[in-house]
């Protein structure tokens, strides 16, 4: 098995930057990576010839440094890519699954210290006819649009949150048309976070934010504010869709549905952290209230409850890619002192521009994160109908019949439905079933999470048997 | 030497342009294809979450099923089948 001082699970932004300053200060890397290039949602698709349809100079001036600062480390960091981590054993074996042209393999290697660093997905809410295709999630849609894809030629974006604007950006300019934006949130909510979000800003997110708004302005593209998306539906992709006016606590008011014929439309309520690693290590995680999603708890030096296993990026708070280079920074270097690579003194000094940078980042990212987050009573528009996991089938009808027979709890639910089970291992659906059985139950128990299971990602039982 | 910027797959029998750098599920809803594949209940679905966590795009790619499009780079003559997933049941 081979060894290395340092294990980084995901080549994104964060694990890019915690890569290049680990392999500078002498430490021997892997960097692993999904993906068949590394970068990330955000920077992944800089590496070919299709890099001149990303419209945002500062996040490609910002992405471009990265990578070529990665390329500068490359004799000193091992990148696997198209490798997933399946589990990891204590003390610290990472297991891979490789995809490549030879067929699949799976491998270990062993680590003195491991940065997690996997980033984020979409927050959802149900609806009847999310499934259908033709509704994308709002990250999935945008990197298409990135890469000079528009699958649609009536495009609805619905949800909340800043990704909605960098979006309707992106379509705008690859010339997409776009019927309205809808937004759950009400201008007066919006306005209440302004100012805080004025005052933490940094000079380039400042200009792109208002560079998106100015773009979406000059398009006047019908807004729906304190609006949410309640139904889809169509024959075998989505046809049309229902808008509902929502209350400050996300309820929908009845009588105030609008139906809008559309072919594309873009879902989500911001994103939330991906925990299932830190959690299949054992960390402790805790319910951040005000956030509304679960996240691992770490020390000021971005280690976890798990000595050695630390955490940088989207993957503890949602922040964006200025942040989570910071953090992949100070992650690396702190991993670095433990395993005396650099001291205490050298780490505080290279780090202190750092910290105070990412105090900053952090009180902008809590505040637009509470914008993104939807009231409670947005969950009123789940109907019976409705599928909650997307994976296996299950409807709300069937979650209603388990706790009419007693199911009391997440894994309990988990184990008389299937919810839950299928590929995704609980992403989606984890995220609202709390909710949903305290709704029906008619009482707040406790708050839990599905518990985390080998392998986090599916892995082909052929490519485990030739472990 | 030059690679070339464009070539075909094969998608259900069909010819579908690509260019290089893209990844299959790209190509596909370049050439406006929709669905990617179908639930055992015979339900259609599509490219969703476009990062790998959801799975909704996974497609029969050269004999293999459950590829998720949206991380595979589309290559010259690649082959690509809807994966349905209700037939898949019933042969096994």
């Amino acid at each position: 098995m081979k060894a290395f001082d340092l294990a980084i699970i995901g080549a994104g932004p964060a694990g890019i930057s915690a890569a290049i300053e680990a392999a500078a200060l002498g430490a021997s890397v892997a960097l692993i990576e999904e993906n068949p290039v590394p970068g990330g949602k955000v920077f992944g698709h800089m590496n070919d010839h299709l890099k001149d349809a990303m419209p945002d100079r500062f996040e490609k001036r910002i992405g471009s440094q990265l990578l070529q600062r990665l390329d500068s480390v490359m004799d000193r960091v091992s990148v696997f890519l198209e490798s997933e981590v399946w589990t990891v054993w204590d003390q610290w074996i990472v297991a891979i699954h490789q995809k490549g042209t030879s067929g699949d393999q799976v491998r270990s290697i062993r680590a003195g210290k491991l940065i997690i660093s996997i980033g984020a997905f979409e927050r959802i809410v149900p609806f009847q006819g999310w499934t259908l295709p033709g509704i994308f999630s709002v990250g999935g849609l945008n990197s298409l649009t990135k890469r000079g894809i528009v699958p649609g030629e009536k495009i609805l974006i619905t949800g909340s949150g800043p990704l909605q604007l960098v979006l309707a950006h992106h379509l705008i300019n690859a010339g997409a048309g776009i019927i309205g934006m809808v937004n759950a949130a009400s201008p007066q909510d919006i306005a209440a976070r302004g100012l805080q979000l004025l005052s933490n800003m940094n000079g380039s997110v400042l200009a792109s934010g208002v560079n998106h708004l100015f773009a979406i302005k000059r398009q006047r593209i019908p807004t729906y504010f304190s609006h949410a998306i309640s139904m889809a539906d169509g024959s075998h992709q989505v046809e049309r869709v229902v808008i509902v006016r929502v209350d400050r606590t996300g309820r929908p008011i009845k009588g105030t549905e609008r139906e809008i014929v559309t072919d594309c439309v873009a879902y989500g309520y911001g994103l939330i952290p991906s925990c299932e690693v830190t959690r299949l290590c054992g960390c402790n995680h805790i319910f951040d209230d005000q956030l509304g999603y679960w996240k691992v708890q770490l020390s000021e030096k971005m280690e976890t409850s798990k000595a050695g296993v630390f955490v940088a990026g989207d993957c503890r708070l949602v922040k964006g890619y200025s942040a989570a280079i910071e953090e992949g920074k100070i992650a690396a270097v702190e991993a670095c002192v433990q395993l005396g690579y650099t001291n205490r003194k050298t780490a505080d000094s290279m780090l202190r521009a750092s910290r105070r940078r990412l105090r900053r980042f952090k009180r902008f990212a809590r505040a637009m994160e509470c914008i993104s987050r939807p009231g409670p009573g947005l969950l009123d528009i789940i109907s019976d109908d409705t599928v909650i996991c997307r994976c296996e089938e299950v409807t709300m009808k069937d979650i209603r019949s388990a706790v009419a027979e007693g199911a009391g709890d997440v894994n309990d639910i988990k184990r008389r439905t299937r919810l839950g089970m299928g590929h995704c291992q609980g992403r989606f659906c984890g995220q609202v079933i709390n909710e949903l059985i305290w709704k029906m139950t008619g009482i707040p128990q406790k708050r839990e999470i599905f518990t985390a299971r080998i392998p986090v990602k599916p892995v082909p039982f052929g490519v485990l048997a030739k472990v | 030497m030059e690679q070339e910027n464009t070539f075909e797959i094969e998608v259900n029998g069909q010819k579908v342009r690509a260019q290089r750098g893209q990844t299959i599920a790209e190509a596909l809803l370049a050439g406006g294809l929709r669905i990617f594949r179908k639930t055992r209940n015979d339900v259609p679905r599509g490219f969703y979450c476009g990062m790998g966590v959801c799975y909704e795009c996974r497609m029969i790619v050269n004999g293999i099923p459950n590829v998720r499009t949206c991380m595979t780079p589309a290559t010259p003559g690649c082959k690509v089948s809807t994966q349905n997933e209700s037939m898949m049941k019933a042969e096994a």
